[in-house]
């Protein structure tokens, strides 16, 4: 987990700089919202929390109508 | 707005074609439990499937000059439309960076590294995969094609003559004897697997050289050396292996074990091992670079480099999640895979060709000069 802390410490420092020297307020949102997404999920799978896999989630969809060899 | 505007010759896009398809001679294992000997003639049918496909994505790119995929999606669908296509592409490219690296990850910890943790070989990987994108861009990655491509057709036909001796001609008899349906089944999962993968470079086809002259020509030439690779291989691994292909996860890599040069020089699989995991980086790398221009382009960034990082533990994440073991992995790839994947490699392309050609007959039956204006995103002479 401390590890974790690090590495996205580490891609803050890497990618904020440029983005703030852009003054492009819009990107820097963005960017905060995909930063925020791989944060949470990296942090969900360290703790051990179960994610649903989205290929094993419509893999069993198109069995249930009957779409598969 | 275009991402990428590096520019690459038609060379490095045919041998960039070829690694890619070179790279996927690793999942042999998922059609040869089907058709078993008769492999070799369900990758020739595919092969010959491939080709309309092929066409698709060659007329799409000819239809628009100078447009990647995405400005494509806007100008046929409107803005909203073509945005949402875009993103079930961008999650399409996504999911196969992620299965091939856990692809990658465990032929090497089943193979050569069984005793190093999964996600120090996932993230060493990725961080040379994220340094290539990062720093490199579309001409750093594509540099290489031509010597993996070289080496790994080295590799295989060196390899080939090696296990000439073992090879035993029976084992492709008897021929033809199975039911229509599991050539069919076998042949839609290497189309849709390998070949059809190739969708991952209509982003990047606006970005050779004189794409309008040579374009065919080097796509084709890179189908042609990266389809000859995969049959060879499956030939070699029936001849050598028979009926027993379908027992081992690895068949290719069964092969290479039996090769022996003298007493002293054997365990030949080092060699293959060596150039798939070459082949399998190159190929992750390419995938990779493609959904972060892709996110980038979905989400109007200027600069696609500030989402290399995090795309790039979005994408090592999502390879572990994505199947609980090689089992699941193998069986969604025999049954589910081959359907589902459909819709992006050959239904959306499909579609947008067929949406574009229909709005272009539209404009040309109106009379010029008066009704309205047609729409700005609709506004290409290409049509």
């Amino acid at each position: 987990m401390i590890f974790l802390i690090f590495i996205f410490l580490a891609i803050l420092g890497i990618d904020l700089p440029p983005l703030i020297r852009s003054r492009n307020r819009r990107e820097i949102v963005v960017y905060s919202l995909v930063y925020l997404f791989a944060l949470a999920l990296c942090f969900l799978y360290a703790a051990g929390v179960e994610i649903p896999s989205p290929v094993m989630v419509l893999g069993d969809m198109m069995k249930s109508v009957g779409i598969s060899y | 707005m275009k991402i990428e505007k590096g520019k690459i010759s038609g060379l490095h896009l045919m041998f960039s074609v070829s690694c890619f398809l070179q790279a996927s001679t690793l999942l042999t294992s998922f059609f040869v439990s089907i058709s078993k000997r008769d492999s070799w003639i369900a990758v020739l049918i595919a092969c010959v499937a491939f080709l309309p496909v092929l066409w698709v994505y060659l007329r799409l790119m000819e239809s628009h000059p100078g447009k990647n995929l995405f400005e494509i999606n806007d100008a046929v669908f409107g803005r909203i439309a073509g945005r949402i296509i875009s993103a079930i592409y961008t999650s399409f490219f996504l999911t196969l960076t992620s299965l091939n690296l856990r692809d990658m990850g465990d032929f090497v910890k089943q193979t050569i590294m069984s005793r190093t943790p999964y996600v120090v070989l996932i993230g060493i990987c990725m961080v040379m995969s994220a340094w290539d994108v990062h720093s490199g861009g579309l001409r750093q990655i594509t540099k290489f094609g031509f010597a993996f491509t070289v080496t790994s057709l080295f590799i295989v036909i060196f390899t080939t003559v090696q296990t000439a001796g073992q090879m035993d001609l029976n084992n492709f008899l008897p021929m033809f004897d199975m039911p229509l349906e599991t050539y069919a089944h076998s042949a839609n999962i290497i189309l849709t697997i390998p070949f059809a993968e190739l969708i991952v470079f209509l982003p990047i086809f606006c970005n050779m050289e004189n794409p309008k002259q040579k374009l065919r020509k080097y796509v084709f030439g890179g189908f042609a050396i990266g389809g000859a690779t995969l049959l060879l291989v499956t030939l070699r691994d029936t001849a050598v292996l028979g009926n027993t292909m379908d027992f081992f996860a690895m068949p290719a890599f069964e092969t290479l074990r039996m090769v022996s040069l003298t007493q002293t020089l054997s365990r030949m699989e080092i060699l293959f091992a060596f150039i798939l995991i070459t082949l399998l980086f190159f190929k992750i790398t390419w995938l990779y670079y493609i959904t972060v221009i892709s996110t980038a382009q979905v989400l109007n960034f200027r600069d696609y480099r500030q989402l290399v990082l995090p795309v790039g533990m979005i994408v090592t994440v999502y390879s572990f999640i994505l199947y609980p073991n090689v089992l699941a992995h193998i069986a969604s790839g025999r049954e589910i895979a081959p359907l589902l994947w459909l819709v992006c490699e050959v239904f959306l392309p499909a579609v947008t060709l067929l949406v574009g050609k229909i709005k272009k007959a539209i404009r040309s039956a109106r009379p010029s000069g008066g009704g309205t204006a047609a729409p700005a995103s609709n506004n290409d002479p290409s049509f």
